[in-house]
């Protein structure tokens, strides 16, 4: 696959974390981006919250250390956040209810495929 | 490609495993007094204690209530007009034991009409009530000891199953209310009860404790106009007999965990809602109002936003926390007007449900200020009124003595409005 810059874009690890931030939930009140969720949810001991916590901070580590496999592991990690929040939430957080919440998730979802097939096409920085 | 197929496959499969939930929904008023006094006879009704009163309401829109007297308790349903429809007095008394992991209950069950005519007196053992099954030997029962003799009717299953206990709480769950329905009609025989017992602690069985959620957004909730809920007020005559009541209520987002500030599973901060009721010996009007953002959606919290806001039809919704207050006719009609003119506007900071609720209840004469909390994602100076800051005061006022507050760890539910008039 060739690397042309809007797929380095799209599997770069900053569009990784914020697509991954910007996932926006519907509440009883009010909605939040994941970020919110996240955050919250990490302080108050949710599992959800912790594992997307370690997620993101493995995703900023791959920056630094520029290895495709550790972008990888935090987009796994990303994923079992958002499996665990959606599956422990009713009505799965509205995600068959509410547009919004689709649309920034496929925006995950495409960000994720790039990131897979980078790290299958390079292996490596 | 293999691993992104069966990567993305391995995504849909858990996604499409997961289960929605639903639970049920399901009141309160001081025309008790009036039943009782009509239908107890004046030693019962001294005995009767009207600040243990505990309600609910099931889907027919009939109100269910609760209350002892002395060691025994009341039990009464009256229709959607406050009308009375049948009531009894029972007695459960006894203890849960375990043995070989089989938990069973042993002890008494007494159950009469309010006249003290139609009784049941059962002693249970094992489970079994001994008067319905061959038995030869002494009974106690409520009416003390005396000497049985009966054949077996069917000894095939036990009439009182345990199905869960609890420790002490004050409070009385859903499926309880539920349970307590069939002593309303039990005959002398052959009928069988299903207690959810509320234990008295002890008897080796650990407690269970439940926590429900609900489910629900202001999508879901259409905006009403208030005048034409007020205006029904209208038809209930004010003379010597009007009971003019205003309720507080607090909804937590976990059930029982008021140090919980947000329920991850139904993505609820809680709610706080308010309940206006006027009554006569011959009937009475109920409304309930709660305050919501038009959207949830414009409500994000990186932006603090003011939106506009509406009144909905709050009657039936959940609640943990309760406190009522006999008002004035003129604080009433100030209750009145305090919904009449609520805000326009909603912020999740500033001015929420809980704002409302208590502003309301003010407009009434209430003076009730709760502690406030900081809500993450959308803190204010001096912090914001919250569901769960009512819910610690009133529980604060409940263990103060103070009448006419009630807590629960479970779900209780306000009654059904009785919705527009004209």
């Amino acid at each position: 696959m060739k690397q042309t810059w809007l797929y380095k874009v799209f599997s770069h690890p900053i569009l990784q974390l914020i697509s991954f931030s910007i996932i926006m939930i519907g509440g009883e009140i009010f909605a939040s981006p994941y970020l919110w969720y996240v955050r919250y949810g990490s302080a108050d001991g949710q599992a959800f919250g912790i594992t997307g916590v370690v997620a993101m901070i493995t995703t900023l580590i791959s920056i630094v250390v520029k290895r495709f496999r550790v972008q990888l592991w935090g987009l796994i990690l990303m994923w079992v956040s958002l499996i665990v929040f959606f599956c422990q939430s009713h009505n799965k957080a509205g995600l068959f209810e509410f547009p919004i919440t689709e649309v920034t998730l496929s925006l995950f979802i495409a960000v994720s495929v790039c990131v897979v097939l980078k790290h299958v096409t390079w292996k490596n920085y | 490609m293999k691993r992104i197929m069966l990567f993305s496959i391995a995504a849909c499969a858990i996604f499409f495993a997961c289960q929605k939930n639903n639970f049920p929904a399901g009141s309160d008023s001081e025309i008790v007094q009036h039943i009782l006094q009509k239908n107890l006879s004046a030693a019962d009704m001294n005995a009767a204690d009207l600040s243990t009163l505990q309600s609910s309401t099931l889907r027919s829109g009939h109100h269910i209530y609760r209350l002892h007297m002395g060691k025994e308790n009341i039990l009464l349903e009256t229709d959607g007009t406050n009308q009375f429809v049948k009531g009894a007095i029972y007695t459960i008394a006894g203890a849960i034991s375990k043995s070989n992991n089989h938990t069973t209950y042993s002890g008494v069950f007494d159950r009469s009409d309010l006249s003290r005519k139609n009784n049941v007196h059962w002693s249970i053992d094992k489970g079994f009530a001994r008067e319905l099954h061959s038995f030869n030997g002494v009974a106690t029962n409520g009416s003390g000891q005396q000497h049985v003799n009966y054949e077996c009717a069917d000894c095939t299953l036990p009439e009182v199953t345990v199905s869960a206990s609890y420790p002490p709480s004050g409070g009385i769950d859903w499926f309880s209310w539920m349970s307590l329905l069939s002593m309303f009609d039990m005959g002398g025989q052959n009928d069988y009860i299903a207690i959810q017992w509320i234990s008295s602690g002890g008897g080796g069985v650990g407690s269970a404790p439940v926590i429900t959620i609900d489910t629900e957004s202001p999508e879901n909730k259409d905006k009403i106009e208030p005048k034409k809920y007020t205006d029904c007020f209208g038809s209930i005559p004010d003379n010597n007999t009007t009971l003019y009541t205003v309720t507080i209520s607090t909804d937590l987002p976990t059930d029982g965990h008021p140090e919980i500030f947000y329920n991850w599973n139904d993505r609820s901060p809680g709610h706080a809602f308010i309940e206006l009721n006027k009554s006569t010996p011959y009937g009475g009007v109920t409304q309930d109002f709660g305050f919501y953002p038009t959207s949830s959606w414009k409500l994000v919290t990186l932006d603090n936003v003011t939106l506009p806001s509406k009144l909905v039809d709050d009657g039936g919704h959940e609640y943990q926390a309760r406190y009522t207050i006999s008002v004035s006719a003129a604080q009433f009609q100030a209750a009145i007007y305090a919904v009449n003119s609520a805000r326009d506007t909603y912020n999740v900071g500033n001015y929420n449900c809980t704002d409302f609720a208590l502003d309301v209840f003010n407009a009434a004469g209430g003076n009730l200020s709760i502690p406030r909390h900081s809500i993450p994602g959308f803190e204010v100076d001096g912090g914001s009124n919250t569901p769960q800051g009512l819910y610690e005061k009133i529980q604060s006022m409940q263990n103060g003595g103070t009448a006419n507050t009630t807590t629960t760890n479970n779900k209780e539910y306000a009654g059904s409005s009785k919705g527009p008039c004209n």
